[in-house]
């Protein structure tokens, strides 16, 4: 456990004064982008409703910002800021491996199933 | 939507007066650590009543639906308003013998569950009364919005109704498909039983917190280690409300 607090985030671009003003502006930070998020899920701009990849954009959209709020809940909810390299790294690169290839199997076989759905049955509803 | 929103703010804002515990703890101040532990847990017992209210609305359902004999679900839509129509407000009535199978009125070593509040043939002579209606498949158009069919190919498709689906459950779903509501349980679920032992272990260590007992071993190591427990479950729920909500 490390006993100094590192009071930067957005590398550098805002210091605060105390831990606890860090976590409120964290807070405040999370807030944003959930209100954003959900906002974005109300409105569903016909823009963002176009494929990419193989998803919306919206949901590419989505998925980065919940990416960007897990990083915040790790880094300064769970302090992983204030740890060492080594220590932050052994956590989270087994997850950056384990989590794209369990979302690659799953997607796998689940894009599967759906084209046995559509192409292998003589008709969808029965 | 609204409603699951708040509950995230209040897991968010519960994480945060975790974190605000665990620094008080830094500092060896106990009576603002059991402040903001009391605060977490009354959190924490705000989004398991939440999520206890939005699963008995899910299970009890809104509108109700018919299933085919292919397990497709179909709905039921004003052709004017294009808004989903509630079973009970055009099902007609025909008085019936069935009743629900029971080991005291049937078979001794069987039994079935609950029936429906209509028969599929009350869900069909109401809607064949009512020119209005219109029936909502789950099929999806190129734009991604459910099919719905004209007049006639919704009477002829109404005739593959086998059963009258209310609410949801891991059997059936009569706001589509059977296969998400499963996700949903089986996923919202696990969630929410991680929030009920992580609200009991938080429980826990804020009477010890009040008897002392981190006090006396000079620190409050424990706090520290429930929190990140704590933060684990919030986590989780953040991915949670993006999968299953938003996206």
């Amino acid at each position: 456990m490390a006993t100094a607090h590192k009071l930067s985030i957005f590398r550098g671009l805002l210091t605060f004064k105390s831990n606890q003003q860090k976590i409120w502006g964290v807070l405040i930070f999370l807030s944003i982008v959930t209100i954003i998020e959900v906002v974005l899920g109300i409105l569903k701009p016909a823009a963002l409703m176009n494929p990419f990849l193989g998803m919306k954009w919206l949901n590419w959209i989505f998925i980065i910002l919940t990416i960007i709020k897990a990083y915040y809940i790790a880094w300064d909810f769970m302090h992983l800021r204030d740890e060492k390299r080594s220590f932050t790294s052994s956590i989270v690169l087994p997850l950056l491996i384990l989590i794209p290839y369990l979302v690659f199997i799953l997607l796998l076989e689940a894009d599967y199933i759906y084209d046995t759905m559509i192409n292998g049955f003589m008709a969808w509803n029965f | 939507m609204y409603y699951v929103a708040l509950m995230t703010f209040i897991l968010i804002f519960s994480s945060v007066t975790m974190v605000l515990a665990v620094d008080a703890g830094h500092h060896m101040k106990k009576n603002k650590v059991a402040f903001y532990m009391l605060l977490t847990i009354v959190g924490g017992a705000i989004f398991l009543g939440s999520q206890a209210w939005e699963w008995k609305n899910f299970i009890k359902g809104q509108y109700g639906a018919v299933e085919t004999k292919g397990g497709q679900i179909l709905q039921f839509v004003n052709a004017g308003t294009g808004k989903r129509v509630a079973l009970e407000s055009f099902a007609a009535d025909i008085p019936t013998e069935r009743t629900q199978h029971q080991r005291k009125n049937g078979l001794w070593f069987s039994s079935e569950s609950a029936l429906p509040t209509y028969s599929v043939q009350e869900v069909v002579a109401g809607f064949t009364a009512n020119e209005s209606l219109r029936v909502k498949t789950e099929q999806l158009d190129e734009k991604g919005h459910k099919i719905v069919l004209d007049r006639e190919a919704s009477l002829q498709k109404l005739n593959q109704a086998v059963y009258v689906v209310e609410g949801a459950n891991l059997i059936r779903n009569e706001y589509g498909n059977r296969l998400f509501a499963n996700f949903f349980f089986f996923i919202t679920g696990f969630h929410g039983f991680h929030v009920f032992s992580g609200v009991l272990i938080n429980l826990i260590i804020f009477f010890n917190v009040i008897i002392g007992t981190y006090e006396r071993r000079g620190h409050y190591e424990m706090v520290e280690k429930v929190g990140l427990y704590w933060h684990f479950v919030d986590l989780v729920w953040v991915f949670v409300f993006t999968f299953f909500y938003l996206v």
